[in-house]
């Protein structure tokens, strides 16, 4: 039978992977994607210490807190999505022994220490700006591997039946799935085999993640270690010991009679497994508390040197970085504000309809890393869209109306006159002008050349990357989205900053720039045309 | 955003844009273009109708009904950068040679095309003909692009088209009925 705990998982991971699902163009106005990352205390904490931002959804924190303080970790045991992934995928990676493979209550506790390690050096390297601390986020990886990983991935399989099976479809209309757009992402290989590791690291213990990694499980530890209910062992013990191996966090003492409560993570298995019903969850009498596990003074500090090394060595990367082409979502605040709110929970990336919002990888140093970049070969900025702007839980990219999300310039296309087939080869091509929403590009008559060649409007251009993702040129696009003259604001209107400076950015325009009505070319017909 | 089909009882549109709705085939009678990749759809299609609206072309002069038929291909890229944009237009057309073409020219789009802004006029006439290239050369006639009269064998396309027999644009020789309703 179905335990409610595992019941109350299900559901819980369910409703996970039904908000990601639903993350899509259009968003619905109701679903609560900023609350529910607002739940994890890391996710709080690194733009909070990097920024000095709060971010919003701090009332859902406090509950969480308060309700660990009554009972401890429950919310690893029950809601965090990571938790149950790891617990369901338990028996895919056990191999045919189920049991606890590291069954001496004791084995762990130098590892159990290092979630606390962790979670120093991530406050550390937080407090000097570089924001790592989603690397130990459960939200934040559950989000990326049911995003970037999974969605993808069944994404791909559904297309790829489509194919195999599309006849079905054309002969009977029976074919039910039409996935359409399937985002995939570039540092995929990256992401399949850290979730691999994750995964695989399952065998060695259950829980390897919660027990000895997990930073914001050492946050929760800490806060909820004097529990108001507790495992409470009567004296029908026989000290078998079934409990201690059975137990996924191994939080169960030498003396089974007591419990180490930064570890228990409420889920019951003792009481489940116990022949003879020895143990109970309920108020405390007088019930002895195992020491709190943390760290030695040395290991903590270094720890915190080895943060503030990262901070230095992250932010090197960051300051380092100078790329021209480094292009942030429409309305994302300014770079080092960005960096430090970014949660890299990827839901800006889900939603993104074109598939143009790419995790960063490791080539903008660790600052950068896995925060959203747009990518115009791969996809557009939809002018209709502002879906990024819309699930944002930290407010790394502003909440913007469409009409401000148009003028939140994500920075100027810029022709390379080399390569251009109109400027370089004399060739007849207009894909940049076809294709440009805001009217930004226009062909105009040179006079020594046969054909009409692009120029760009830069105060009408919002960095949207049409052309550059439509360019015919081969490889690298002969027109492409630089980050100059982006706008980036942490307040205040797009629309009235981009009027001061002079921008023009309209879908609605009865004119071309700079374009006459009687233009013609050498052979003195209009553009097109010739004898 | 909304779909397309919303509001379109009984209709489905179908997204054909990756390389499996595609099906490689020969050009036989094509000069530049010998190979391209086209919807399965069409190739299995009973007939083609070509649909088009009357729109000015910054590189193909007109997008009517031959230019067009680029909107049924997977890789339309080639056009502009390997080959001769109105060779390859007729070598297509060569291959998706509609039985029937109807164009819509209540509307045309008279400067600055294919995307406008620019000037937009009203000759409020259907362009229906067996033979594609006699009714792009018929709208060519029609409309005033850029406010002038320029006669079918000023769009390269149509021009080679004639040439290689594909269809007609002397207009003076061709039966044409004019309805008023």
């Amino acid at each position: 039978m179905i335990s409610w705990r595992r019941a109350t998982q299900l559901v819980l991971l369910g409703l996970f992977i039904l908000l990601i699902l639903l993350t899509a163009v259009p968003l619905p106005q109701w679903l609560p994607v900023q609350r529910v990352f607002a739940l994890d205390p890391l996710l709080f904490l690194g733009p909070l210490l990097s920024s000095g931002t709060l971010i919003t959804g701090l009332s859902v924190l406090l509950v969480l807190f308060t309700a660990t303080a009554l009972l401890g970790r429950f919310f690893c045991g029950h809601i965090c999505p990571l938790g149950t992934t790891l617990d369901l995928s338990r028996p895919l990676v056990a191999g045919s022994k189920r049991s606890n493979t590291w069954r001496q209550a004791d084995s762990g506790t130098g590892l159990r220490r290092i979630k606390y390690l962790l979670l120093l050096l991530g406050l550390a390297a937080a407090l000097l700006g570089l924001n790592l601390l989603h690397w130990g986020s459960p939200l934040s990886l559950a989000a990326w591997f049911y995003t970037l990983v999974m969605a993808p991935f069944f994404g791909f399989i559904l297309q790829s039946a489509e194919s195999l099976f599309g006849f079905l479809q054309s002969k009977t209309g029976l074919w039910p799935f039409a996935p359409g757009q399937v985002n995939t992402y570039q540092t995929l290989f990256f992401l399949v085999l850290f979730f691999a590791g994750l995964l695989a690291a399952n065998r060695l213990a259950p829980r390897f993640w919660c027990r000895y990694l997990c930073p914001a499980g050492a946050i929760l530890g800490i806060i909820g270690h004097r529990p108001l209910i507790r495992r409470k062992v009567s004296s029908a013990c026989t000290d078998c010991g079934l409990c201690q191996v059975r137990c996924p966090m191994q939080a169960i003492a030498e003396d089974p009679k007591k419990t180490l409560t930064t570890e228990c993570i409420l889920c019951q298995t003792c009481r489940h497994v116990c022949p003879e019903q020895a143990v109970d969850f309920s108020f405390p009498a007088k019930n002895e508390l195992e020491p709190l596990h943390l760290p030695g003074r040395r290991a903590a500090l270094q720890a915190v040197g080895l943060g503030f090394l990262l901070a230095f060595v992250g932010g090197a990367g960051r300051a380092a970085a100078g790329d021209s082409h480094l292009i942030r979502p429409p309305g994302a605040v300014p770079e080092d504000l960005f960096l430090a709110r970014c949660l890299r929970c990827g839901m800006c990336q889900t939603i993104c309809p074109t598939n143009m919002l790419q995790p960063e990888s490791l080539t903008h140093g660790l600052a950068a890393h896995f925060t959203p970049v747009a990518v115009p070969r791969i996809g557009p900025c939809e002018p209709g869209c502002n879906g990024c702007t819309r699930v944002c839980p930290s407010g790394a990219i502003r909440i913007l109306e469409l009409e401000e999300k148009t003028w939140a310039k994500m920075g100027t296309a810029v022709i390379d006159r080399q390569t251009c087939l109109a400027w370089g080869y004399d060739r007849s091509c207009l894909v940049c002008d076809e294709v440009c929403p805001y009217g930004a590009v226009s062909l105009q008559p040179q006079e020594d050349r046969e054909v009409f060649v692009p120029y760009v409007a830069e105060s009408r251009c919002t960095g949207c990357g049409f052309c550059e993702h439509d360019c015919p040129v081969q490889g690298q696009a002969a027109i492409r989205v630089s980050n100059m003259w982006e706008q980036r604001l942490s307040q205040g209107s797009y629309i009235e900053a981009g009027q001061r400076l002079g921008l023009s950015i309209s879908r609605h325009r009865d004119e071309s720039p700079a374009r006459e009505a009687e233009e013609t070319s050498k052979q003195g017909l209009p553009p097109g045309f010739s004898n | 955003m909304k779909r397309v089909e919303q509001g379109l009882e009984q209709c489905r549109v179908k997204y054909q844009d990756t390389a499996g709705h595609f099906r490689e085939v020969r050009v036989p009678s094509g000069e530049q273009l010998r190979r391209t990749e086209v919807m399965r759809e069409v190739l299995e299609a009973d007939v083609l109708i070509a649909a088009p609206v009357a729109k000015h072309h910054a590189s193909g002069g007109v997008s009517l009904s031959m230019k067009g038929m680029m909107g049924l291909i997977l890789n339309r890229g080639l056009f502009h950068y390997r080959y001769d944009l109105h060779t390859a237009i007729v070598d297509l057309c060569t291959l998706l040679k509609p039985k029937l073409t109807v164009i819509d020219a209540s509307r045309a789009l008279t400067t600055n095309g294919p995307s406008g802004p620019g000037k937009v006029v009203h000759p409020k006439t259907i362009v229906a003909s067996k033979d594609m290239v006699a009714a792009d050369a018929y709208v060519t006639n029609m409309v005033k692009w850029y406010g002038r009269s320029i006669s079918p064998d000023k769009v390269k396309h149509i021009r080679l088209a004639h040439k290689r027999g594909l269809g007609r644009m002397d207009l003076e020789n061709l039966n044409i009925k004019r309805l008023t309703l």
